[in-house]
């Protein structure tokens, strides 16, 4: 199939699946005081955009199994205020600047404000899974509950060790070892549960969660492994701030490229470099890097392992979905194997 | 002309014919693709030998990391559960139907047996007066003694509503069922139903099963004194699906 055939589908159903998460996810946004200092935050990176990837991926996985797109909605609008309330974490965490085009939101009302807006939204992010009952009934909404409860847990964990990487200048991370961080950081929230949690709902529990499990991690890291590109290739459209893992020190396949096939010399330069904080690194020391990882082509490196992940994703969802009747959403979800790595 | 300017064909590489084609292919003998192949090896630490080594570790690696992480949540989830399930596959749509309907049955059933609850009362004022069986109002008389509780079990694998009104002689014990009927009479008679006191309180078990296979529609009848004949009350089950 062509690039523009993949691409209009998927940015369609991207839409549409986004527009009726959004209009449903306004209804759980308080409209009441005290707006200044919390509401009107809540509200601001919701309404920034977004590519709405994971609440589609929730309801897509539903409607494979022929559930009405009500029936996953609320999970759906829970998926994307945590993905919110994370971002916002994040965003202080890497110091970063610049979200969707605009200041992070630190940036705009301080780090208290913000860490305060991030911690509601994520509390928030239990209404609708409550509210859930009413759609699926009690026990699959237990059951949602329970993965959401495992996905904080490994989201949390990979976190930490992206952090406690950079905070201890680990300088021995592998392949292995990113993978997993990938995994537990980005996947189980971006990937992996949205598309368990719609598999329970569409099948009432009968599916087979591991076989998502394996879908949704080479979905997922495919898309981080993009995402880093991006970070380090990506033009204006990028959103974000144009070298800041570098600047922020963070420990992508392509620096572990560089760190791997450097000499001596360059390896230590690059462990003390990256041993300071974001503050205290210097353009100069940045613009080494990305030399670093010209040199040694970590892009091409990670642009390789990318594209081999994606299609194991294919292989996967083909295995999966071999008995699923054929529909738009089954080609949405399979025509998403090479999108997370043709998006720019 | 000496040994070493002759022409020297190597050793064959085999000695007698093939005779297992699938042999000749890589992933023969079945459907598995490269990825199945990662999977299993990867699962079972058996290393791969390809060309192209490098490409392979990418997705076989992948494939370690996840397998890993599989095994590693159902060994934790082993901890906090693991008490089997007595699931089956479901083998075609109409099983699917019944699965669904049973979940049902078990999250709307709550919910019924509140709202009868509410609905049951006693109101002496309804009683119908006969000789000999006059009602007499006690001046310290309490809500317990116009009033029975009533647990309801339905035996269905399709969604059902129950309507029951009941008017009750608190001194009768022997309520029974005397068949539910349909407008329709080409439809059976719903029959089995009791009403059996509990033995330890004062509360009363209604039963009604419904065959699986019983037309859908509104089945009503009457309730009656076992002793007496006296009409107690009436009961209505609709059937769907």
């Amino acid at each position: 199939m062509s690039d523009c055939t993949t691409s209009t589908l998927v940015s369609t159903v991207l839409r549409e699946y986004g527009e009726v998460t959004r209009t449903a996810l306004r209804n759980y946004l308080p409209d009441r005081e005290p707006r200044r200092y919390l509401y009107d935050l809540l509200a601001d990176y919701p309404q920034r955009g977004g590519k709405m990837m994971r609440p589609s991926l929730c309801i897509a996985t539903a409607r494979l199994f022929g559930a009405q797109i009500d029936q996953a909605l609320r999970t759906a609008v829970a998926i994307e205020l945590l993905h919110n309330a994370l971002l916002i974490h994040d965003d202080i965490e890497d110091g970063s600047e610049k979200r969707r085009g605009r200041p992070t939101l630190h940036v705009l009302h301080g780090v208290p404000l913000a860490l305060n807006a991030g911690d509601t939204l994520t509390l928030m992010s239990l209404r609708p899974l409550l509210d859930n009952r009413a759609a699926v009934g009690d026990r699959l909404a237990l059951r949602i509950i329970e993965e959401a409860e495992r996905m904080a847990c490994e989201c949390a964990e990979g976190q930490s060790m992206e952090l406690g990487w950079r905070h201890y200048n680990a300088t021995g991370i592998g392949d292995s070892e990113y993978l997993e961080m990938v995994l537990k950081k980005t996947c189980w929230l971006a990937t992996i549960f949205p598309i368990r949690v719609g598999a329970l709902i569409g099948s009432h529990g009968s599916a087979d969660l591991d076989a998502f499990l394996r879908f949704g991690f080479f979905l997922g890291a495919a898309f981080q492994i993009q995402d880093d590109l991006l970070n380090l290739v990506g033009d204006e459209r990028y959103g974000k701030e144009r070298d800041g893992d570098l600047w922020e020190g963070k420990r992508t396949l392509m620096l572990i490229q560089a760190f791997r096939e450097s000499t001596s010399d360059e390896r230590e330069r690059l462990a003390a470099v990256l041993r300071g904080s974001r503050a205290e690194r210097s353009l100069e020391e940045v613009l080494w890097m990305r030399s670093l990882i010209e040199k040694y082509e970590g892009t091409g490196y990670a642009r390789r392992l990318a594209q081999e992940l994606a299609g194991a994703a294919l292989h996967e969802f083909e295995l999966l979905s071999a008995e699923l009747p054929n529909s738009r959403d089954k080609t949405f979800l399979e025509r998403m194997a090479t999108w997370v790595i043709e998006r720019n | 002309m000496s040994d070493s300017k002759r022409l020297r064909r190597e050793d064959p590489a085999r000695s007698g014919p093939i005779r297992n084609f699938s042999g000749l292919y890589q992933w023969s003998g079945s459907d598995r693709s490269p990825a199945d192949s990662y999977q299993s090896q990867a699962a079972n630490g058996i290393p791969r030998h390809r060309q192209d080594a490098s490409r392979d570790e990418g997705v076989g690696l992948a494939y370690r990391v996840i397998e890993k992480h599989i095994r590693d949540g159902k060994r934790n989830a082993e901890q906090f559960n693991s008490q089997p399930y007595t699931t089956r596959a479901v083998t075609d749509g109409f099983q699917e139907i019944l699965e669904r309907t049973l979940r049902f049955q078990t999250e709307l059933l709550p919910l019924w047996i509140e709202a009868l609850s509410s609905a049951v009362r006693i109101d002496p004022a309804q009683r119908p007066h006969t000789p000999g069986t006059a009602w007499r109002q006690e001046g310290n008389s309490t809500a317990s003694r116009n009033s029975r509780a009533i647990s309801i079990e339905i035996a269905s694998v399709r969604p059902v509503q129950v309507s029951l009104d009941l008017r009750e002689n608190p001194e009768s014990s022997a309520l029974v069922c005397l068949g539910l009927r349909a407008v329709d009479e080409a439809k059976p008679p719903l029959n089995g139903i009791s009403l059996t006191p509990e033995t330890t309180r004062d509360a009363l078990t209604l039963r009604i099963p419904i065959p699986d296979a019983h037309p859908p529609g509104i089945y009503s009848g009457v309730i009656v004194d076992g002793n007496t004949g006296e009409t107690r009350g009436t009961l209505s089950v609709r059937i769907t699906g």
